[in-house]
């Protein structure tokens, strides 16, 4: 081998282990604990939740309700495996919804600039303003609640900090050097924004939005406040905690397991995303 | 001259949106499934006949023409006669007048609270990688997004006032709930706004000028105290603008966990029946106040600004 | 620079702090006498021609119908010495002397009148069942009442809810209850003081103050830390908490009844059979443990009424799945009923968030209705009563109080007459009609109670309804209300033994 390609390939393969150790072990730990996780789902006795048994009610940890009971005599680990779903339905399709709406409009705007630019701005005050409480309560009246809704709802309420910020990085990268030779080149629009704005400033948001993921549980527990999600038979864990509020001091189990279910969930995104930028 | 162009523009831009939001709100309420004269004739346990429905809907006003409607609302409500609830004939203005006060000095002070100790908790965060600030802020970060505030309100009141009896949060007082209610507020947004401003900071660190300034010999907190502290400054309080409109939800929470007469009760019950007037005139007032406190910032943010420009040209 | 902002600024915030709590706590409480009563909800205005006020004004203490019931469920008055049916649509009403307004006003027979014929007109569309009511003074204590149609129970129309007794004064109105409104907060809490023009008892009373707590968490709390005297009321499981911490907590008979309306116009429960199974699958002892109390309900009314039903139903799973496999319904090797279109049957179970208990009862009934294979799916929704006309339900739990005003007949006719659209419940058989007509012409008695149960066995068989439980609620207490008794459910929260 010359001695430019020895160096070139002993370089990749350095850079490559480096790698390796970083990310790669991450998503390595991820894999064995998914199928942990897997072989304990099977393992682990699951229960009906519509069955009430009044007189197994608050019972702690056993062998066949492996996180015990709550006040109806319903298995909590049954509970928190049909709630999972749900919960995880609701964050992805907010986030989905705010972080994809929201950065396109914003960048848009930031791109083109002038009236788009004011069109943009005044959208994302509107969706800031708009109080998503009412907004809640008004669409579950007309469609009838159900994660799906809150998902929607959630994503549209929470685009107005995606937009805004999407907007002031593309601005302020418009102005840097690189774009305008670009332009000079020929590049189309689509194709600058597509490559070269969007990649740049997507660091940013991905952290932003790996803040504010899984705050959407704690805001949908608090619609139960209002009157919404409340249908104790349609679970998920921020109703969960709604539900047990009141035995949080007699039975703690009962807020700690879903609310450490929603903590682990807060601290994946977190770390799987706050990592990115870190590491740049 | 581009400074009032600028203010014209921006309360143009308003007054659009209020308009906008308006026609919407107004459009929306009437798409509720159960509108107010079913739920007035239910409250009597009388039967929807046509007759019945008729006389209620006159009774509520609610048979003139949609513009009519809306053009008498929008006149009325600048002119201070937000009009009486559908379902109780109260008045609603001296009803918000006693309670949004409440609702807005938890949200308002709670968010201002919170832009000051997320500022410390940025600034500490940036100013050394992995100090107590920056694991600070992270664990507020996901400590309050997994467990909502009604939660730590039940052990707040649990703790303080059942088993300590340090405190009265639901006779006596307002007090005792408000400051407990602004300090949760206060708790639940700093998070965010720490990493925000270490962010902003972590940016502006990078750029060409602050690597001059270190090379001219300033230190680093000083540089960060005094040199880029401005355009920090200004992210916060963008940042603050949006934390401003989701406290009104957020209020909602703490005034039903310590019971206290802020405007959500009276919102909630509203809602619940399907009362057009009181929705209607909480959403404008809603946009009114964003528009106030949009305002402030602005102002703020221009002050700052303008500071920098001159500190620059000296 | 920046020390001197932020300093500035906390100033700032600790001042708007203050002025905001000034603005709205104010005063100290805790005198010796003060009570603070926890409920649901707040009334908006003192207004007692608009709205459900006046059912709240009664249960607050403020007003007053004239004739009201007593704990057993009779009609006494405080106000009328006697009351006589001169004919088909005339009636003689005698004052008791000395009875006053609360603020010294004398009632009389004009200011009866004069009341009674302002709620008439105002409320155009009153269906009480002898159509619209007028009021005349003959003399200082005796009023003549005429009626459109024909009524035999005219007491019990002088105690429904919205017949209050109340006399305007400047822009103000006054009652005749044991308390007077003080000072209203809307939507939040009631300040009220003895009248002391009710009886010779004003004096003992103490001065009451009502709060809502829209959360049924918080009004515990605020019970546990000792600043409620009474919580009206709380839930089934932190009365059992609260009676495990040897707290005072009373089961009182709620008035209301807890019954569950089928579609029996389409879908699986359109078919009697598919009902009767169900019917004897329903575990009702199993709620009534589940709601920490309540008995099972016989009818369509509370065990203490004299006409309150006799019907018994035994839960029996096996005979339950006997009648559906007569029927022509057949399992298949899941355990899967198997309904007319061929695939498992799917009963859709709806009710509203305003009453917990109801909750609990539909989660119950959706899991025995797994034990005879039957899939339920839950929903919950704002107003009831508007979704129940759209009939995208097949059983709605539902709650109410069944004889507010002493008399069976307004509720029967309301959900049980044939072809009448207030309820939707939908049952059309001409017998009972029959029967309730008689009663119309009946005077209150053992024959016209025993019409009564005639109908509610008929409703048991055919199971437009299922009667579900009769239902208790929780009230905690402190020491100083430990021998209070509230009575009738919420109808009359705070009455006149208070305190005494």
């Amino acid at each position: 081998m010359s001695k430019a390609n020895h160096t070139k390939h002993f370089t990749k393969h350095r850079c490559s282990r480096i790698y390796f150790t970083g990310k790669s072990r991450f998503i390595l730990y991820s894999i064995v604990l998914m199928i942990l996780l897997l072989v304990l789902f099977i393992l682990i006795p699951r229960h009906n939740i519509l069955h009430t048994d009044f007189d197994m009610r608050m019972q702690g940890a056993s062998l066949s309700h492996i996180f015990g009971t709550d006040h109806l005599g319903r298995d909590l680990y049954s509970l928190m495996l049909a709630g999972g779903g749900r919960t995880l339905l609701v964050v992805g399709l907010s986030t989905a919804i705010s972080f994809t709406l929201g950065s396109l409009l914003g960048t848009l705007g930031g791109y083109f600039g002038r009236w788009l630019e004011n069109l943009v701005s005044i959208l994302a005050d509107f969706f800031l303003v708009l109080p998503t409480f009412i907004l809640a309560m008004v669409l579950s009246s007309i469609f009838g609640f159900s994660p799906f809704m809150a998902g929607i709802l959630f994503g549209i309420g929470n685009m107005g900090d995606y937009i805004n910020q999407s907007l002031n990085l593309t601005k302020n990268l418009k102005h840097q050097e690189f774009i305008d030779a670009e332009r000079v080149i020929g590049l189309s629009h689509f194709k600058l924004i597509a490559l070269h704005i969007f990649p740049n400033i997507c660091g940013q948001l991905i952290v932003f939005m790996g803040n504010q993921a899984s705050s959407v549980v704690v805001q949908y527990s608090g619609l139960a406040f209002i009157g919404l999600g409340t249908d104790i038979t349609i679970p998920d864990w921020g109703s969960l905690l709604y539900q047990y509020r009141s035995f949080l001091i007699s039975h703690p189990h009962l807020v700690l397991i879903p609310a450490g279910a929603i903590f682990c969930l807060s601290l994946f995104f977190h770390l799987v995303f706050d990592r990115k930028l870190n590491r740049r | 001259m581009s400074k009032i162009k600028n203010s014209l523009i921006f309360t143009l831009k308003y007054i659009l949106v209020f308009l906008i939001i308006s026609m919407i709100i107004f459009a929306v309420v009437r798409l509720l499934p159960t509108p107010p004269t079913d739920q007035w004739l239910s409250a009597y346990n009388l039967p929807r006949t046509d007759e019945n429905i008729k006389w209620v809907t006159e009774k509520m006003g609610l048979n003139k023409p949609i513009a009519e409607q809306y053009i008498n609302w929008i006149r009325n409500f600048f002119v201070g006669d937000w009009g009486k609830s559908l379902i109780s004939n109260a008045e609603i203005f001296p009803i918000f007048l006693s309670k949004m006060p409440i609702s807005l000095s938890i949200g308002f002070i709670g968010t201002l609270l919170a832009g000051i100790l997320g500022f410390l908790l940025g600034y500490g965060s940036a100013y050394s990688k992995y100090s107590w600030c920056d694991k600070l802020s992270s664990a507020l970060v996901v400590l309050t997004q997994s467990l909502p505030s009604f939660i730590v309100a039940i052990i707040i009141i649990h703790f303080l006032s059942i088993k300590l009896k340090l405190f009265y949060f639901f006779s006596g007082s307002i007090i005792a709930p408000l400051i407990i209610s602004i300090l949760l507020t206060c708790l639940y947004t700093a998070g965010g706004l720490a990493r925000i401003v270490k962010l902003a900071y972590q940016e502006e660190m990078k750029k060409s000028y602050v690597r001059m300034l270190v090379t001219l010999g300033f230190s680093r907190s000083e540089i960060m105290r005094r040199h880029i502290l401005r355009p920090i400054l200004i992210k916060l309080l963008a940042a603050i603008l949006s934390r401003f409109a989701w406290v009104f939800g957020g209020s909602t929470v703490l005034e039903f966990a310590f019971a206290m007469p802020g405007i959500s009760y009276f919102l909630v019950d509203s809602m619940q029946k399907s009362d057009y007037n009181v929705l209607q005139t909480y959403v404008l007032v809603v946009i009114l106040w964003m528009f106030f406190i949009h305002i402030l910032l602005s102002i703020l943010i221009k002050s700052l600004d303008i500071r920098r420009l001159s500190n620059e040209q000296s | 620079m920046k020390k001197k902002l932020v300093f500035s600024l906390a100033l700032l915030l600790i001042c708007s702090v203050f002025l905001t709590a000034c603005g709205n706590g104010g005063g100290d409480k805790k005198e010796s006498k003060n009570m603070l009563v926890g409920i649901t909800n707040m009334i908006d205005k003192v207004d007692p021609t608009d709205g459900g006020t006046p059912w709240s004004l009664t249960s607050y203490g403020i007003s007053e119908t004239i004739y009201k019931q007593n704990e057993k469920g009779e009609l006494v008055s405080r106000i009328a010495d006697e009351i006589k049916q001169d004919d088909d649509l005339t009636w003689t009403l005698t004052l008791k002397k000395g009875i006053k307004f609360s603020n010294g006003d004398a009632v009389d027979a004009k200011a009866i009148a004069d009341s009674l014929n302002d709620v008439m007109n105002g409320n155009e569309l009153a269906t009480a069942s002898a159509g619209k009511i007028n009021f005349e003074p003959v003399s200082d204590l005796v009023v003549k009442i005429t009626t459109e149609r024909k009524t035999t129970t005219m007491k019990a129309v002088l105690c429904e809810w919205t017949n209050i007794i109340y006399k305007k004064v400047g822009d103000e109105y006054i009652f005749t209850g044991p308390y007077v409104p003080q000072k209203l907060d809307p939507g939040s809490q009631i300040e009220l003081v003895p009248n002391k023009n009710y009886d010779d008892k004003a004096e003992k009373r103490p001065n009451i103050t009502l709060k809502a707590f829209k959360d049924s968490n918080a009004m515990k709390q605020a019970f546990e830390s000792g600043e409620l005297d009474m919580a009206f009321t709380v839930t089934a499981e932190a009365a059992k908490e609260l009676k495990d911490a040897d707290k005072k907590v009373k089961d009182i008979d709620a008035g209301y009844q807890y019954f569950a309306i089928n579609n029996t116009e389409e879908g699986p429960l359109s078919d009697l059979k598919v009902r009767e199974a169900i019917n004897l699958t329903l575990d009702r002892e199993a709620m009534t443990k589940a709601l920490e109390g309540g008995k099972v309900a016989t009818g369509f009314f509370a065990h203490y009424y004299d006409f309150a039903g006799d019907v018994k139903v035994k839960t029996d799973v096996k005979k339950a799945k006997k009648i559906l496999e007569e029927a022509g319904y057949t399992y298949n090797d899941k355990k899967q009923l198997i309904g007319k279109d061929g695939n498992q049957m799917t009963l859709t179970l709806v009710t509203y968030p305003s009453r917990p208990d109801l909750q609990i009862i539909m989660q119950q009934v959706a899991g025995q209705l797994d034990k005879i294979g039957i899939k339920a799916e839950t929903k919950i929704v704002d107003n009831i009563d508007s979704f129940l006309a759209t009939r995208a339900f097949d059983i709605a739990f539902y709650a109410q109080h069944t004889a507010p005003s002493g008399d069976p007949l307004t509720s029967l006719n309301m959900f049980f007459r044939s072809d009448q659209t207030g309820k939707n419940v939908l049952y059309k058989n001409p017998d009972v009609d029959k029967l309730m007509d008689e009663m119309g012409n009946m005077e209150p008695g053992k024959e016209r109670n025993k019409l009564a149960k005639d109908i509610q066995d008929q409703v048991g068989k055919d199971l437009p309804i299922f009667y579900l439980v009769d239902p208790q609620w929780h009230i905690a207490v402190s020491d100083a209300l430990e021998d209070y008794e509230p009575y009738c459910g919420d109808y009359y929260v705070i009455n006149d033994k208070l305190g005494l």
